[in-house]
């Protein structure tokens, strides 16, 4: 299942949004987005812990609760919901450090 | 790959049963069959298991191929998701950390966690870094929270590690003294040995010490259900009875022991009636028990966690060799004190120095010649090996909370569910400034608090050595590739080695290569495996150790029992008797903590389940997590089967179904060890526990806290709302908390 992890969206894909999601619960979910032809994302997001990740706008954002064996599909997320849009409140709250993140993602494209 | 079989051993219980391992639809020797997966199977010839497995063993594929970490990754800080990297990216990140914590704290900043787990190549790599080339001793295993009791206990009554018994002596005994373990459930092939014995020959007796009515109490002819805590007053106890009732072996204890005029003082005070009322038993049984010992030719006794995982741990195991000394029964066939080890090569972490005050074969890091001789072998400076011992599993959490640890790595364990005091664990992971996190499987709750994961080849995919509870050493064989980019430990380890400046002492290319250097620091010690292989094991199998160099190669196996001429590894050749004077629990039963807490396995899972808890067969059998407690416990709480109960420590709570029974006795309950966060909420045992230890072994008393109990009003009800809330409400995203403050 983590091998899935590796891919990240390819360069031919120009209509990109950034999208942010945190895991506000305290349960480790599993984050995927399936609906892109060719493409899966995937990233393990434990309690508490912040994603920033690039989708296409009609991508659909899969969480999953795990626990134990079982994998529950606790929503689905239309990633255009997720997006970020720069100035907002929250993610001049963020700073920095969260920028940076978005560099580093940027970079490793 | 072949598609003949692959001889292994489990990598679960210290049992260490063989294992053949081929891929399932195959036949023998088919190569036509493309492997879908891999089908297990009792090795026949392995001296231990004698072709038996238990459902762990039977079910281990099933686990290989699922939630694998398949390539390194690491992230800044813990709120970070973790991003893959290369190997190369991976490793200069941890070495140029690990260069930094030299170059500002020192060595004693850095800290291994291990476990037994790890085979004994990944072991001996590690410890030649750490405590060798680094000139630190901080290495400790979960050994720490296993067997580190047994350990000291057997070193200071006589005078070196090593359980001197066999698994044949299971059928020999006509005595068997089964004090604080469930082997039926815990070390189930060992078990069924004894049982086979037990069941074909009436006269053979077996006493249960245990405060649970286990299956292992179940099946036994006295059961005594002593009070928590309470063992050294029942060994004392019966101490006092074989010597009032003339069981005295005096030829054996004048020729072959030391300290018995005091211990035998000692135990006179313990009489019957004292004892049986501490112990919460009568004064009958108690006496049947020190009868039966007294009475039988061959006295074994096997112990585990109930009596090592104590605040009086090293005392409670010299209290039960002090009975065999007593009467002789050691170094005979079907006599003898035997722990039980807990992981599957714990054993040979204890020979190879895996805890942070041994040095590898059977050394200490406080005898100044043990250093030396490793310096020596190893072509390091005289006083690079440190003299004080390192951190153990505990200090390495103070370390953490004090930032005098800087970094911490740790290996093939999930600290995260099993130390005690979780709580308390988690806030000073949180706080480390580097947890390297090197593992087969991904998520696992320890990954929470990680910077960098390191993807380890797991059982199968790489090949090296094990010993098990008899000292048996077991080639576990590789039958396929690692998935991924995994790699085995000692690989990494090597490599980490190689970009410190350390790659001159790692000329290794394989596993048997480094074996190979192994064996020679075990040359003279009690350990000596001087006349092993990979090549040897491959080809006479399974072997026990001492089988130093020149050890004619065996065609059958023969059992070899430590001890059989009276002569112990103390510096006197004698034995050593011990007064064991016990307090009781570190943390007795109060008014607001009225109820003893115990834990333990189950048959079906395995520590912190991140192989069993994905194996469907055994999570049909072990679903949930759960408490017993006893029926007028219950009656006055007010609960019923089924009720949900809120457990409180001084430390932390939990939460679990309740589950009635006769089997445990009033004032003390039971939950299993195995669910910690990623699999159950609020259920983690060790949320409850405590970190008070041993003052000899630093095992802490991870069987028995005390608790509250109160039931959890419309539990049933609360959690149906939380599930039903879970997908709408607990995701987050920038829309919708646009006028909340960012996490």
């Amino acid at each position: 299942m983590v091998a899935a992890m590796f891919s990240q969206l390819p360069p031919n894909f120009p209509d990109r949004i950034l999208c942010y999601y945190i895991n506000s619960t305290t349960q480790t979910q599993r984050a995927c987005i399936t609906s892109i032809p060719n493409w899966v994302f995937e990233r393990i997001v434990f309690p508490h812990q912040r994603l920033l990740f690039e989708a296409l706008p009609d991508a659909l954002l899969e969480i999953h609760g795990l626990s134990g064996l079982h994998e529950t599909l606790l929503t689905q997320i239309p990633c255009l919901q997720l997006q970020v849009h720069e100035g907002q409140p929250w993610q001049r709250e963020l700073g920095r450090q969260s920028e940076a993140l978005i560099r580093t993602d940027w970079i490793e494209e | 790959m072949t598609t003949k079989p692959t001889r292994t051993m489990c990598p679960y219980c210290g049992v260490g049963c063989g294992l053949e391992v081929m891929p399932s639809g195959a036949k023998e020797n088919d190569m036509a069959q493309l492997p879908l997966g891999w089908k297990v199977r009792g090795d026949r010839a392995h001296p231990s298991s004698q072709g038996m497995v238990c459902v762990k063993g039977a079910t281990v594929a099933e686990a290989i191929d699922k939630n694998r970490l398949l390539a390194p990754m690491v992230r800044d800080s813990l709120d970070e998701p973790f991003q893959p990297v290369s190997w190369e990216a991976a490793l200069t990140r941890l070495t140029t950390h690990l260069q930094h914590v030299l170059a500002t704290q020192g060595a004693d900043a850095i800290c291994m966690y291990g476990s037994g787990q790890m085979q004994t190549e990944d072991y001996y790599v590690a410890q030649k870094l750490l405590k060798g080339c680094l000139g630190t001793n901080n290495f400790d295993s979960n050994s720490r929270l296993c067997m580190s009791s047994a350990v000291a206990g057997y070193m200071r009554s006589l005078g070196s590690d090593g359980p001197p018994c066999c698994y044949e002596d299971l059928e020999l005994t006509d005595c068997a003294f089964i004090i604080g373990a469930n082997a039926a459930e815990c070390h189930p092939i060992a078990y069924n040995r004894l049982q086979k014995h037990h069941k074909k020959n009436p006269h053979v007796k077996t006493v249960v010490v245990d405060p649970r009515r286990t299956q292992t109490a179940e099946d036994a002819d006295l059961h005594l259900a002593i009070r928590p805590g309470s063992d050294i007053f029942l060994l004392n106890g019966m101490a006092h009875l074989l010597l009032r009732w003339g069981y005295l072996d005096q030829a054996f204890v004048e020729a072959h022991t030391t300290d018995f005029a005091p211990f035998a003082a000692h135990v006179a005070a313990f009489t019957p009636e004292v004892v049986a009322k501490c112990c919460g038993i009568a004064v009958a049984d108690l006496e049947l028990a020190a009868r039966w010992w007294g009475e039988a030719q061959r006295v074994l006794s096997l112990w585990s966690m109930g009596v090592n995982q104590s605040s009086e741990g090293t005392l409670k195991v010299r209290a039960i060799i002090n009975l065999h000394l007593l009467t002789g029964q050691i170094g005979k066939p079907g006599c003898g004190p035997f722990s039980l080890t807990g992981q599957p090569n714990a054993m040979g972490g204890r020979e190879v120095g895996g805890l942070c005050n041994l040095l590898p074969g059977y050394r200490h890091v406080k005898v100044p010649e043990h250093r030396a001789a490793m310096e020596q072998f190893w072509g390091l400076p005289p006083g690079r090996v440190a003299a004080e011992i390192g951190r153990t599993a505990w200090q390495i959490v103070e370390g953490l909370e004090t930032g005098a640890v800087g970094a911490l790595w740790v290996v093939a364990t999930n600290p995260a569910v099993s130390l005690p005091n979780l709580e308390r664990v988690k806030a000073a992971l949180a706080r480390s400034p580097l947890t390297v996190c090197q593992d087969a499987y991904y998520p696992t709750e320890t990954a929470q608090y990680a910077h960098i994961l390191l993807p380890a080849a797991q059982w199968g995919e790489k090949t090296g050595t094990m010993t098990n509870s008899e000292r048996v050493v077991t080639l576990c064989q590789a039958f396929r590739e690692p998935p991924g980019e995994a790699r085995p430990d000692w690989e990494i380890f090597v490599d980490v080695a190689r970009r410190l400046g350390f790659g001159s002492f790692f000329p290794f290319t394989t596993a048997a290569e480094v074996y190979a250097e192994y064996v020679q620091v075990t040359r003279d010690r009690p350990c000596d495996v001087t006349g092993l292989s990979h090549d040897y094991l491959r080809q006479h199998g399974p072997t026990q150790w001492p089988h130093p160099e020149g050890s004619p190669p065996s065609t059958s196996f023969t059992p070899k029992r430590l001890y059989t001429d009276g002569q112990f590894n103390t510096p006197d050749g004698r034995a050593n008797f011990a007064v064991c004077a016990s307090v009781g629990l570190a943390e007795p039963c109060t008014e607001d903590y009225p109820f003893i807490l115990t834990n333990g396995r189950l048959y079906g899972h395995w520590h912190t389940q991140t192989r069993t808890g994905r194996i469907p067969k055994i999570q049909q059998m072990h679903p949930a997590p759960f408490i017993e407690l006893n029926q007028a416990d219950a009656a006055q709480l007010g609960v019923e089967e089924g009720d949900w109960v809120e457990v409180r420590s001084r430390r932390g709570q939990a939460r679990f179904p309740v589950v009635l029974t006769r089997q445990i006795a009033p004032g003390t309950a039971f939950v299993p060890m195995h669910w910690g966060a990623l699999w159950a909420e609020q259920a983690e045992a060790n949320a409850l526990t405590h970190p008070l230890s041993c003052p000899t072994s630093n095992q802490p008393e991870l069987k028995a806290c005390a608790v509250q109990i109160e039931p959890l009003a419309n539990a049933s009800a609360l959690l149906e709302v939380a599930a039903r809330e879970k997908p709408a409400s607990r995701y987050s995203n920038p829309s919708v908390v646009a006028s909340q403050p960012a996490p």
